[in-house]
Order: C-alpha cells, then structure tokens, then sequence
C-alpha cells in the first residue's frame, strides 16, 4: 500500500472519528428563543422564592431545597445541563434583581456558553470573571464546596463530601449557607488591603485583551461592554480624571507617557495624556495592517504593525511617526519565512535603534531612516508565541530570549546577548522552552526556563543553574524570587539560596509580584499570597488573575483581575 | 471629551450582514477542526481546546474574518499553528490536566487504526508538512486550497506535500506518488 493510501486511510478514520465530537454552543450572544418558556416558569419560581426570602426578612439565611424537590427545579437542571452542554455536574440557580427578566435571563444564558466555550472548564477560568461586586467566587471553598457567579445571577453549589447538592434561589452577595454575609473581596481573600477598585465593564472575550497601562500618576484602562472605551484613573484615589469614547470597539491601549496617550482600533491615535484631547489621527484601514506595540522615541513615536489575514497579507513592519502623526519611514521586516504571519512580542528602543522581536526573529532598525541594521542569528525558525519573553536593553547590550523551541533538531531556545551596534552575539546560552529573560543582578544574566532558573555572570562567565527551583522568577532588589509548584526560593546575587521553602499551591502562570515580604504568585490553580521568610501560605484566592501587576513601590501594587477590573492593594 | 464622528456598526454595514452568521459557521466547521487539531497534536481533548479557542479567536473578530474570502481557511490556518504550537500545546495539556475527570465529549479514540501513522508524521516530517497533510488528507482539500489555508503559493505547498510523503516513505519503507 503506498504512503497515499495509508494517509487517505487515516485521513478518513479521522474524518469519521471527528463527526462523534459534540458540538459545543457557538459564542453568540443571539437569544434562545426555545429558552423562553422555560425561563419564564423559572422567572415565576424566582419571584415566588423572592417573595419569600423577602417577607422572611432574612438577610443572610438561604431559601434552599434538595433537588428533585419539585419540577420546578428539575425543569432548572434540564435546562442548566442543557445550557452548559450536560459538561457541569453542578446545580445553578437564577436569581432576581436586573436578570428577573425572560430576555435578561436569555441573554445571561448565552453568556455563560460564550464563557464556557472560552474556556472549557469553569474551575479554572470562569472564577476570575467573579471576585466581587455582584458575584460570588467560591468564598466557602473553606466548607468544601464549589460555588460562582456571574453578575450576580448564578449560583452553582454542591458539597461533594456529603454526597448532596443545594439548589439556591438568592442573591449571590448573600454569602454562604451556613455562614455570615459574604464580604471578603479579592485583595482581602489575599491578605492585602483593597485601596480601590474599579469595576470593568468589557463583557465576552474581549476582556481577554482588557490590560491597563499605567503612566506616571494615572493608569489607563479600557472599558465598555465591546472595548469601545478609554477610562483614564487617577492611581491615588482611582477617580476618573477622564475618558472617551473610541469610534469602533476593540480598543487597544498601546503606550502611555505624561504627555500623550496612544490608542488604535482602526485608527492609532495620539492624545493627551491630561485630558484626552486629540493630538493626531491615522487610518490604519485598507493598510493590511494593524499596530500590535508601540514605543515612544523623544517625541516620535515607532509602531509595529503585524498583517492581518486577509489573503493578501502585507508583511510585518515598523513604522515611525512624528509628533504630529505623520509617518516617517516604514520599514518591512519580513525575514526568511514569508509563508509566516510573525507576531511581535517586543519592542524596544536600543542606543539610537529601535529592536523588535519576534518568534524567530530580531531586527535592529535605525530610528532615523528605518533602515534594517541587524538581524539576529536567532534559530531560523519562526513560532507562535503568546506572551512577550523578556527582551531588553541595557549599557549597549540587547539581551533576548529565542523561544523557537519547535525547530527540527533544537530541544529548546536560546538566550543571548548581542551588540546592540552590529548584532554580534557575546553570549549565547542554550535554553529549554518558553526561555524568558528576568534581567540583570550584581552583573549576573538571570534567565529563566521550563527546566528551571539560571545566572551567567557577565563577567567570568561562570553559570550557576536550579532545575527543581521553578521557571519563573522575578528580580527584587538585591535578590531573584523563583517559584515553583512546590517551592519558594530566595537566590542570592550569585545564585544562591538564601533560603527555600515548600510552597505547595499549584502551577506558577506568571512571574511573582514581590510586596514587602510577601510574594503574590498568581496560579493556575489560584493566586496564593506566600510569606518570604517562612514559605507558608498566608491567604489564597481561587482565582488566577491574568492581567499584569505592577509594583507601585514596596508596599502597593495595581493589578489587573481580567472580567473583573483594577484593584489598588497595599499591604496592610 | 467628545467621541470620534464615526457611526459605523455591525449592523449597518453590508458586507457584514450578508455574512455567514458565526453561529452557523461555528456548527459546520467546528468537527472538521477537532480532526485537524487532533491529527496534528496526537490528543483529541487537546484538539477540542484549540477548534474552541480558534473558534473563539474567529467569534473575537468575526466582523473581520467574516469578510475574507475564505474564513474557513482563515480559521483552519488558526487550529495549525496552534496544533503544532509547542507552546500553545504544553498550555492546553496543562488545562487538560487540570479537567481530568470532568465530563467529557471526546470521542472514543482507543479503537483507532491510524495513530500510529498520525504519530509517525509528527516525529518524521516538520511542521508546516504536516499540516499539509493534516489538511490533504483530513480536509480533503486541493493543493491550492492547502495553499490558500497555509498562506503560501501552490508551488510551496506542492513541496511540502512532496518532501513530506518522501520523508514518509522512507520511514514506512513504502512507495509513494504525486497524486494530489
């Protein structure tokens, strides 16, 4: 049988294999009128409950029954099995309040497909969407048992040690069954002291790309159910200093300084960072191309412009802009692989340069005239990569990661230090994959990978390297803190262990935020508040958060809980 | 502050309401790009992650992949990368693992004859001759839709086909012919 036949064979045993995948509702937020019947029963038992739960006067005591209990509730299961597709095995209920509404309930129905398609199972994802507010995200998780809401509007309930579920018809805020009202927020849950908190209202995916962007005293962050708004924060008090409207939603925050304040949809526009005045407007559309990062140059600014997939793509660019918006030079940076749509994970400027990276690929282009000085000697092959690796520039030296881990013949990437004048390598470091560089300590290149965490002095060239200490890390002070699933450690500026202790708590999704002396370590699992000196878990929320967190000093840090908002925290 | 003079919306605009609707999309190509996905990365829950997120990264920008010429290829493109992704594939088994032992619609794969073979174009051919095989032999398509998915001439796909079924048949110690 020839190669032809066995693969048309295969082929068809996939084709034939794929057809018994269920299919999951689609992401629409389009009503489900086949809903409407059940619902306006459940809005009827709903109210019924309400009135009840209204004229008991209980503030905090549920109004709860076992299932099967009445038709009424099994009609719910019917429907919330349906709903979520029979993948949740918990009960959920609705509530009253601005969701008491047939076609409110419909919609909120369709939501929780869009946030279950998202991200397919609703421990690990869908917690981050409720901290506060309305909702509830597993505050008895002490009582063992799962719980969450969605804008205060459903509650899921079980107590898996006892072998029962609860069906409950209250508000979410009302907190747990057998326990006081719930109050606890997010920096709370983690020990930390909420100085304010500001509530975004971006709903569906695009919450996903809903970062802020913190400049001198303000912090800017999108907003608007589609991302159709700019809101900019006064960081003290967290006050609306202003905000603005874009004309299309899908905004991207790009660059911030005191002075302006860069934006794109179809447009990248400038304004002022004081009051969000115009300064410039440039069409983007037609181009082909849309600004993925920007960096300011003095007063110009440089913009990377990734293609988009519209069948006659244009090649990746940079593009430099003058304080007025004008373009100054554009220069296409398509490298050896044209059958790749490259993404930029960062951008830099680099002793009268500007460096932009991609998966495979890192250019040093004048600033001047946009013309290409360098290309690295990174491996020729070009990669997804989802997340910036660390790139940066210091004393005429480029340090990088090259995450093209998946090239034939290569176990991992590399991490390399260049001359940022001509490209030339000083050191180059094999790496495992996802290598990310964390920065530089005492003249020590600190790096990190999936195998570990690594040093190379810049000097002696001497290395010292932790494979069981973890793959992320985060350089505080005079020392790098690494965490693992199992380990906090402490590395001095020569690599060693100041201490290391057992942190048990789940997988490390990105680099720790260092408060004080406690480490926030945001998880897969959750985000876990560990103290330095001991390693012991002071506090843990349920949920990862998945924006950035900044450091405003030692004691005070912004972070972003994506579907959620931004939080101010400080230690207490 | 006033907002920008613009109006346009989804609504308003032609192009797009004589669009597919997404939900329909979704339907007709959701079980195609498990198969893909499941061919290129070996794990057909991992391959239901990514047609999901590929789906959801179309839903993201529907207003615009709904105006190419061909979405499908735009979000089949979406599910190779991804499938072939190291990256992207160490994070979907990370939350693979994290749902074990939740409820689950993945086909019963244990009976398959070809996961061997599937196994073995993942170990012996790159990436991107993968993927056109994937997209040969589980989407069925032509050489210059493979090309129009994959984002390359037809001569470039042509010979990624042809060196894939070379390394192949060097692998199975089998023949093999340009028959595409």
């Amino acid at each position: 049988m020839t190669v032809n036949d066995q693969l048309r064979r295969a082929g068809e045993e996939i084709r034939l294999t794929s057809r018994q995948a269920e299919v999951p509702p689609a992401p629409t937020r389009a009503r489900r009128p086949v809903l409407a019947p059940v619902l306006t029963a459940l809005l009827a038992l709903v109210t019924v409950v309400g009135v009840v739960w209204l004229v008991s006067g209980r503030s905090a005591a549920p109004v709860a029954t076992t299932p099967n209990a009445s038709g009424d509730l099994a009609m719910v299961e019917d429907w919330v099995n349906g709903a979520l597709d029979g993948r949740f095995e918990e009960i959920a209920t609705l509530t009253y309040g601005e969701h008491g509404e047939p076609e409110a309930l419909a919609s909120l129905a369709a939501e929780i497909n869009n946030r279950r398609l998202q991200f397919g199972e609703p421990t690990v994802d869908l917690f981050p969407f409720a901290p506060r507010g309305t909702d509830l995200a597993f505050t008895c998780i002490d009582l063992d048992f799962g719980g969450f809401s969605i804008d205060g509007a459903l509650v899921v309930r079980e107590w898996p040690d006892q072998g029962r579920k609860l069906w409950e018809f209250r508000n979410a805020m009302e907190g747990c069954t057998s326990g006081p009202p719930v109050t606890t927020t997010f920096p709370e849950m983690l020990g930390l002291t909420e100085v304010w908190h500001h509530r975004s209202s971006i709903s569906g995916y695009q919450r996903l790309g809903a970062d802020f962007l913190a400049f001198g005293s303000k912090v800017a962050v999108l907003q608007g159910e589609e991302a159709d708004r700019l809101e900019v924060l006064d960081t003290a008090t967290g006050d609306v200093a202003w905000g603005m409207d874009f004309p299309e939603p899908k905004g991207k925050l790009l660059t911030a300084n005191t002075d302006r304040l860069v934006w794109a949809t179809e447009n990248l526009v400038g304004v002022a960072s004081a009051d969000g005045d115009t300064l410039w407007d440039h069409d983007f559309d037609g181009d082909g191309r849309w600004p993925s990062l920007a960096v300011f140059d003095g007063a110009g600014l440089v913009v990377a412009l990734d293609p988009v997939m519209e069948g006659d793509e244009r090649p990746p660019a940079l593009a430099k802009f003058d304080q007025s918006g004008n373009v100054l030079w554009t220069t296409e940076l398509q490298g050896t692989y044209p059958d790749e749509n490259l993404q930029w994970t960062d951008l830099l400027l680099a002793d009268g340069g500007v460096v932009v990276q991609t998966t495979g690929a890192l250019y040093r282009v004048d600033l001047q005239t946009g013309t290409r000085d360098w290309r690295s000697p990174f491996a020729e092959v070009a990669v997804e990569s989802f997340a910036p690796t660390g790139t940066f520039y210091s004393d005429g030296v480029v340090y990088a990661a090259d995450p093209a881990s998946e090239a034939p013949g290569l176990d991992g990437g590399q991490v390399m230090a260049l001359d940022a004048a001509n490209g030339e390598a000083h050191i180059v470091l094999p790496a495992a994959r996802a290598p990310r560089v964390v920065g530089i300590l005492d003249r020590w290149l600190v790096f990190t990978d999936e195998s570990g965490v690594h040093g190379q002095s810049l000097d002696s060239r001497d290395v010292w390297t932790h494979t069981d200490l973890g793959a992320l890390a985060t350089i505080d002070g005079d020392r790098v803190m690494t965490v693992s699933p199992t380990a906090l450690a402490v590395l001095g500026t020569d690599g060693e262990p100041e201490h290391e202790v057992d942190a048990d708590g789940g997988t490390p999704q990105l680099p720790p935020l260092v408060l004080g002396e406690r480490v926030i370590v945001p998880g897969w699992e959750g985000t876990r508040a560990i103290d330095v000196a001991t390693g012991a878990t002071i506090n843990e929320w349920p949920a990862p958060f998945r924006s950035p967190a900044i450091a405003i000093d030692s004691s005070t840090a912004l972070i972003g809980v994506v579907g959620d908002g931004i939080y101010l925290v400080r230690l207490p | 502050m006033t907002a920008p003079e613009s109006e346009a919306t989804l609504d308003d605009d032609p192009i797009i309401s004589a669009a597919e609707p997404y939900d329909s999309f979704f339907r007709r190509v959701y079980r195609p790009l498990v198969g893909l996905a499941a061919v290129l990365t070996g794990r057909w829950p991992v391959a239901e992650d990514i047609a999901q997120e590929a789906l959801a990264a179309a839903f993201r920008s529907w207003d615009r992949v709904s105006r190419l010429d061909d979405p499908d290829a735009w979000v089949k493109r979406v599910v190779a990368n991804h499938s072939v992704s190291l990256y992207r594939r160490s994070l979907t088994e990370l939350r693979h693992t994290l749902s074990e032992g939740r409820n689950s619609t993945t086909p019963d794969t244990t009976h398959l004859q070809s996961t061997e073979l599937w196994a073995e174009v993942r170990r012996s051919v790159s990436r991107q001759q993968a993927i056109a095989l994937a997209l040969r032999y589980v989407d069925g398509l032509s050489l210059h839709e493979i090309s129009n998915v994959m984002n390359c001439s037809v001569s470039t796909a042509n010979t990624h086909l042809r060196r894939a079924h070379e390394r192949l048949a060097a692998e199975l110690g089998a023949e093999w012919k340009e028959d595409w």
